[in-house]
């Protein structure tokens, strides 16, 4: 295979009269480059706007910060089909919360918010594998109804609502959540015969993290072994109290449940603790919640993950200018909007360097897809939008070992993109890319394309740019151009998408497009943002 | 276009292979050829299975030290009856036992300890460990002793891959084979092969172009990496025998109507969760027994249990011996020479937290069976065995308190394992594959156990 590349040349379309000279960062890299870190991929659409220049992606940037109601009509529509329980304890199996984070991902126009959503699900992972035996025997529930996906969806709301919001209350709230007492064990955490669970991952996970990188070794450690008693100590008599129906809240125990003795804990450490003698079980654990949100470990710790999802794996090393700065405005609460804009307005966010240098998640993987041909879940050229379509699709990314919800170590899916990367998911992916293309029944008016179909599993793009392409060179280009924006490809894999095509009103033309589709979706290119 | 398709891929590969077109000048497995021709040759035609206990296996109750005075006051987790019982523990010693669930392994003429190839090693680990799954779990893989931001992303096994080179032009040296990639075998340079579900490649047809794309010159960093497994992906392909893989549902079994044909030694409370876990395990025997593939390696997660372990833990030890004796059972009907390695990162407290489970701790267990393993029973009898309730009565800052203290480190039975089984004897070599071996010479934990023929 030759080793030159080209960028996608470009039809004379609405959409894609946009330049495409051969340079770094052109208006178009730098809006699929935007789209893709702070969202799940560009839409043709979405794009659009974005290639006026800097103050428009500026303005973009600043709106994606400040996210409103859900107006898109397919995602509205879509998710009037998700069956949202009326109460705890009506029946919610976890699948249908998994459609719905689906559905927002690839539809929603507020996708910063998203990505900070299933962020922050992630960061503070709890397994509905784990938690729904754990409901059940605590609550001797026998009649089947999924009280785990009931809760999971109550704190989803919840983070998408702060997903842009102030550390502290996420922090707080996911301390004090249902799923994640029973989840870390922390409603078993008693005086005298305490659950080191919680403790531990509060600091390793979920705040300072077990060593400070800002520091240098042997100062750097944030806890040690001792602390983890310590900390298990002070939320001791922490628990989840059955009510009737059953129904599940968030207790404090009885006094004899909690140590009140004296806790001093991180001596000898940059932020040492002491949590006084009498406190009541939630005066300590909230004591320590505050203390640790507030760390210097803490902020170093988030930042630097934050700039992982932004940027890129070990970003906070490579950018400590930037690291410090965002560390800044972290401010008294951890103001999150604050240090978000501060990474997506710097100068390492829209930059050469580091663009193209992610591989994609499962979860961007396939939505990414979705996007890219705005592709809706579509039976009957529109008339009926089915969410079980959109749900084959979520079943590919599923198998690939991100399943909302339901990964089972307290680290969630990882956020590296160093493990993204195996033969095995890269072949789910490639073969994830096959399901999601039209198939040889779809229909065409009057040998024009007016809805490029998908089936079985997904679609129609309501779109009228094939039928005004001239020739198999422009519809590549066009394909290429919707899945990659203008990123550089070898020549010799543009020549292989152009082989696959035939001239519009070919009897073969609607197989060739679903096969250009297939090798574009399957490319490198397109596996990495 | 349907899935990708192993029998085409093995064609395209081959057809690539013989154009050339397949291993580009710059292509990883040119440079890992070219690093083999470095080596020192080496014709061992040992085989590895390495099977991971991901979360931390509470070794106690895989190998019972039945002869600590303490064990019923310290490890009271609830189960009924309980683990001291007769009726729980196969007796292997006067000192230690194993859990009855694990009865493959001990049980019958053919079983690997009767056959004296089993060796049950306790009090494993890293005696510095942080009790962290991800720190300590990285730590085993890269066998590095870093502190966590340190460790990098390079296995062990990738690194004793590129010293002992590659059989033939051919890059599955290593390979495994879980939903995750295992970060043993990962390498930043040259990606090691992570093949799950490898009987499934039976179906379909493969396009030409892809393959092409696949197996081209990368065009930039990232790319470089993906275009490798690119490469990999088809050599792999190419390597598997034909006729297409048996499967075999009496070994490994993964639907009801198999398991249910198994006499289990309990109740499982929903097997298909395991159905998975058996079908990588099926791949990486099918790669090491038809194929050149050196070492190959699976998990099963779900050990860490903080609370109401049981009976989830009976059954994950069960599966773990289930695993290794059809492994056992493969390699003697096939005379393949391999040996199974069964680790966790850590091993769990000493006492148990009264929610009937056990919280973090630091010596656990390794399982390791084969032709060329001695069997028996190592750090766990009267004279290596300090009682639980000593261990739990440490000073809460003392680093080893409620645990079981670490007498061999996991790096210790890794050198071995590449010492006796690939040839690499000198201790710089073993300090490549090994980088954290250096901190550890000269302390007791790191006198290898002799395990090894």
């Amino acid at each position: 295979m030759t080793t030159s590349s080209c960028r996608v040349r470009v039809a004379a379309t609405t959409l894609l009269a946009f330049s495409s000279v051969a340079m770094a960062q052109t208006p178009m890299e730098v809006a699929v480059h935007v789209m893709n870190r702070i969202g799940y991929g560009p839409t043709p659409f979405e794009v659009a706007p974005l290639l006026a220049g800097p103050a428009a992606v500026d303005s973009y940037i600043q709106a994606q910060l400040n996210p409103g109601p859900v107006t898109n009509f397919v995602a509205v529509e879509l998710l009037t089909q998700v069956s949202y329980p009326a109460l705890e304890g009506s029946y919610f199996p976890i699948a249908e919360l998994q459609l719905d984070t689906l559905i927002r991902a690839a539809y929603s126009e507020w996708q910063l918010q998203e990505v900070m959503t299933r962020f922050w699900n992630e960061h503070f992972n709890r397994s509905h594998q784990k938690n729904q035996f754990v409901f059940n025997v605590v609550g001797g529930i026998q009649n089947g109804a999924d009280y785990s996906a009931w809760h999971l969806w109550q704190e989803d709301e919840f983070y998408r609502d702060h997903a842009l919001g102030f550390f502290d209350d996420l922090l707080t709230a996911t301390a004090r959540s249902v799923s994640m007492q029973f989840y870390l064990d922390n409603h078993l955490n008693r005086a005298g015969a305490i659950n080191e669970n919680w403790a531990r991952e509060l600091m390793e996970l979920y705040t300072m993290g077990e060593v400070n990188r800002s520091l240098p070794a042997p100062s750097n450690r944030n806890y040690t072994q001792a602390d983890v008693v310590g900390v298990a100590r002070c939320f001791t008599g922490w628990t989840v109290q059955v009510g009737a129906g059953p129904t599940f809240a968030p207790s404090y125990g009885l006094p004899a449940e909690h140590d009140s003795l004296l806790k001093d804990l991180f001596v000898g450490l940059a932020h040492p603790l002491q949590v006084l003698a009498g406190g009541t079980a939630q005066f300590d654990g909230d004591r320590v919640i505050a203390h640790l949100a507030q760390a210097n470990a803490t902020k170093d710790f988030m930042c630097r993950k934050l700039m992982t999802l932004f940027l890129g794996d070990n970003a906070g090393d490579q950018f400590p200018n930037l690291l410090r700065a965002a560390v800044l405005r972290w401010g008294p609460r951890g103001d999150i909007t604050a240090v978000v804009n501060e990474i997506l307005t710097s100068s390492e966010f829209v930059n050469a360097a580091t663009a193209w240098q992610k591989t994609k998640s499962p979860l961007h993987f396939n939505t990414s897809l979705i996007r890219a041909l705005y592709a809706v879940p579509d039976v009957n050229f529109g008339a009926t939008l089915d969410r079980g379509r959109l749900f084959v699709h979520g079943f590919s990314t599923f198998g690939m070992g991100q399943v909302p919800f339901l990964f089972p170590s307290p680290d969630g899916y990882p956020l590296a993109s160093a493990r993204q990367i195996g033969v095995s998911g890269f072949l789910d992916r490639i073969n994830s890319a096959q399901r999601v293309h039209p198939e040889p029944n779809d229909v065409f008016f009057g040998g024009q394309v007016v809805d490029v179909v998908f089936s079985p599993h997904i679609w129609a793009i309501n779109d009228l740019t094939l039928a005004q392409l001239a020739n198999t060179g422009d519809i590549a280009d066009y394909l290429l151009m919707r899945h990659l924006g203008d990123k550089p490809i070898p020549v010799g894999d543009r020549s292989a998408v152009i082989a696959k095509l035939t001239p519009l009103g070919s009897p073969t033309f609607a197989d060739d497009v679903r096969e250009a589709c297939e090798f574009i979706a399957s490319l490198t290119a397109f596996k990495v943002h | 276009m349907t899935n990708l398709d192993r029998r085409d891929l093995m064609r395209l590969a081959l057809g690539g292979l013989a154009s050339g077109s397949l291993l580009s000048a710059a292509s990883p497995l040119r440079a890992m050829a070219a690093a083999s021709a470095l080596a020192p040759p080496v014709a061992s035609p040992e085989k590895v299975l390495v099977i991971f206990m991901r979360g931390g296996t509470d070794g106690v109750l895989a190998l019972v030290p039945h002869g600590d005075t303490t064990y019923d006051a310290m490890r009271d987790l609830g189960a009924n009856p309980p683990y001291l019982s007769d009726n729980r523990v196969i007796g292997l010693t006067a000192f230690a036992g194993l859990n009855d669930r694990m009865a493959w392994l001990a049980n019958g003429a053919g079983s690997p300890w009767s056959a004296g190839q089993l060796a049950l090693v306790h009090q494993v680990g890293n005696a510095t460990g942080q009790r962290s799954h991800f720190t300590e779990q990285a730590r085993f893989e890269t066998a590095e002793l870093l502190d966590a931001a340190a460790l990098p992303e390079a296995g062990f096994l990738a690194r004793l891959s590129s010293m002992i080179g590659l059989p033939g032009t051919t890059a599955v040296g290593t390979a495994s084979v879980s939903t995750a990639m295992q970060r043993m075998f990962q390498s930043s340079t040259n990606p090691q092969l992570h093949l799950r579900n490898v009987p499934a490649f039976q179906t379909g047809t493969f396009d030409p172009a892809l393959i092409a794309h696949l197996s081209g010159t990368p065009a930039g960093a990232q790319e470089a990496v993906v275009d490798a497994i690119g490469d990999l992906m088809v050599a792999a392909q190419a390597e598997i025998a034909t006729p297409a893989v048996v499967h075999n549902g009496a070994l490994f079994p993964q639907s009801l109507t198999e398991w249910n044909s198994i006499n289990w030694n309990g109740p499982f409370q929903n097997p298909a969760r395991y159905f998975k876990f058996f079908e990588e395990l099926e791949g990486a025997m099918h790669l090491l027994a038809e194929t050149d593939c050196r070492v190959a390696g699976v998990e099963l997660g779900a050990f860490d249990t903080h609370a109401n372990a049981f009976p989830l833990l009976d059954e994950l030890l069960e599966v773990i011996a289930f695993a290794m004796r059809s492994a056992w059972d493969l390699a003697q009907s096939s005379s393949l020479p391999l040996t199974t390695a069964t680790f966790s990162e850590f091993g769990r407290a000493a006492q148990a937290n009264l929610n009937g489970g056990t919280d973090h701790g630091l010596g656990g267990v390794a399982f390791l069976q084969g032709p060329r393993v001695k069997g028996g029973v190592v750090n766990c009898d009267a004279s290596s065995w300090t009682d639980l309730g000593v261990q739990a009565g440490l000073a809460q800052n003392a680093v080893d308190w409620n645990a079981v203290p670490v007498r061999t480190h996991f790096l210790a039975i890794q050198q071995e394992m590449i010492d006796k089984l690939y040839g690499v004897t000198s201790f710089a070599r073993q300090s490549i594959v090994l980088p954290g071996l250096p901190a550890i010479a000269g302390t007791p934990a790191a006198q290898q156990i002799g395990f090894l023929t």
